[in-house]
């Protein structure tokens, strides 16, 4: 970490004290409801990094998620359109006098409307998106999930980004896909 | 209406998802090693979700009579970036917390309404079932007995191998997003 200085001031992955540690839940802490499926209660506001974490420094650039119009918006209902952005995620970490690279391909899918959100841009999906896998990464780094094998590791940040977008940004429908 | 039973939907589940694998990237294997995408079972899916493309508009429709009397929000455009979603899915937000989930699955004649547990919700949850059941002709609910339980061995998109209900695997990971109550931030 300590060869990543510079900062890039003013986004909003970089945090600093607070993730909850531990899996995120998707949706929230679950409670049941017809179907046996998580219901969403209370959600925190505000992300919490994780304990001892101290300043993290973002790795992912909202530039690492170009977002695409795939259906238009047509304008018509409370929400409307669809836009996605491919990446190839790196993440980075120290083994003695060497970095070892490996990247975790992802697809993020936001509407481009929203009934509340209003109008999403692509500029403000990556800025989410970047947001998002910050966070997620920060809380992976701060277990032991950096020594997992890279496929391995990959499949467990992916789950964690959708359940993620669920907590820092409920109800927006965001879809995360491999 | 015919009884549905846990082995059909197993056996459904088995057709379309592969046993035993994680979804790992190419990537990360050595190359020539066969990877979760290229089964059989998940080209079966793609199939499916190609069909789902092919007939979007009839989905569609349904969205918009749907939407002259609630707020729907159609959560089925994933399938149009290439997306394996297993069924068409929808929300009608009851009020600006609270949601009811529906889908209409691309894999057999099912489809299931998720409800949040408040007053407002059965009068809109039963024209949705209206809405479905014209629409689609023949296909029915999965009763949550059955569909809640847990296919250990399977992998559903990104959720984690052996995680996916019978529910998620039919009706995708939307399923479990229902909201109620739901605090925001934004």
């Amino acid at each position: 970490m300590a060869l990543y200085a510079s900062i890039t001031l003013g986004f909003l992955g970089l945090v600093s004290g607070g993730f909850g540690a531990g899996p995120i839940p998707i949706g929230g802490a679950p409670t049941y409801g017809d179907f046996n499926a998580y219901v969403v209660h209370s959600l925190p506001t505000e992300p919490k990094a994780p304990p001892g974490a101290g300043i993290f420094v973002p790795i992912h650039n909202p530039s690492d998620f170009p977002f695409s119009i795939i259906v238009p918006d047509d304008g018509a209902g409370p929400s409307g359109g669809w836009q996605a952005a491919k990446a190839n995620l790196p993440f980075k970490k120290v083994n003695f006098l060497s970095v070892i690279t490996w990247y975790c391909p992802i697809t993020i899918q936001v509407p481009i409307r929203h009934w509340s959100r209003g109008y999403i841009s692509p500029g403000a999906a990556a800025v989410m998106s970047a947001a998002v896998t910050n966070s997620v990464a920060a809380t992976m780094a701060s277990g032991s999930d950096y020594e997992l094998p890279q496929g391995i590791f990959c499949s467990k940040f992916t789950p964690g980004v959708l359940a993620a977008f669920s907590i820092m940004y409920p109800g927006l429908g965001v879809r995360v896909t491999l | 209406m015919t009884k549905i039973t846990r082995s059909e939907l197993v056996d459904i589940v088995y057709h379309f998802y592969p046993r035993g694998m994680l979804r790992i990237d190419r990537i990360h294997v050595l190359p020539g090693e066969v990877v979760y995408d290229d089964t059989e079972e998940h080209c079966r899916l793609m199939v499916s979700a190609a069909r789902g493309r092919r007939e979007y508009p009839t989905w569609k429709a349904m969205i918009h009579r749907l939407q002259k009397q609630y707020s729907v929000q159609d959560e089925s455009l994933l399938l149009f970036s290439g997306g394996t979603d297993p069924a068409y899915s929808g929300r009608v937000w009851l009020t600006d917390k609270t949601t009811i989930n529906f889908h209409v699955s691309l894999l057999g004649p099912y489809y299931g309404i998720q409800l949040p547990g408040i007053p407002e919700e059965e009068s809109v949850a039963r024209e949705v079932a209206r809405e479905i059941e014209a629409t689609y002709a023949g296909y029915q609910t999965i009763p949550p007995d059955i569909g809640n339980e847990v296919v250990p061995d399977v992998t559903v998109n990104v959720v984690a191998f052996g995680d996916a209900t019978i529910y998620v695997c039919l009706f995708s990971e939307v399923w479990t997003q229902v909201y109620r109550d739901l605090v925001t931030n934004w």
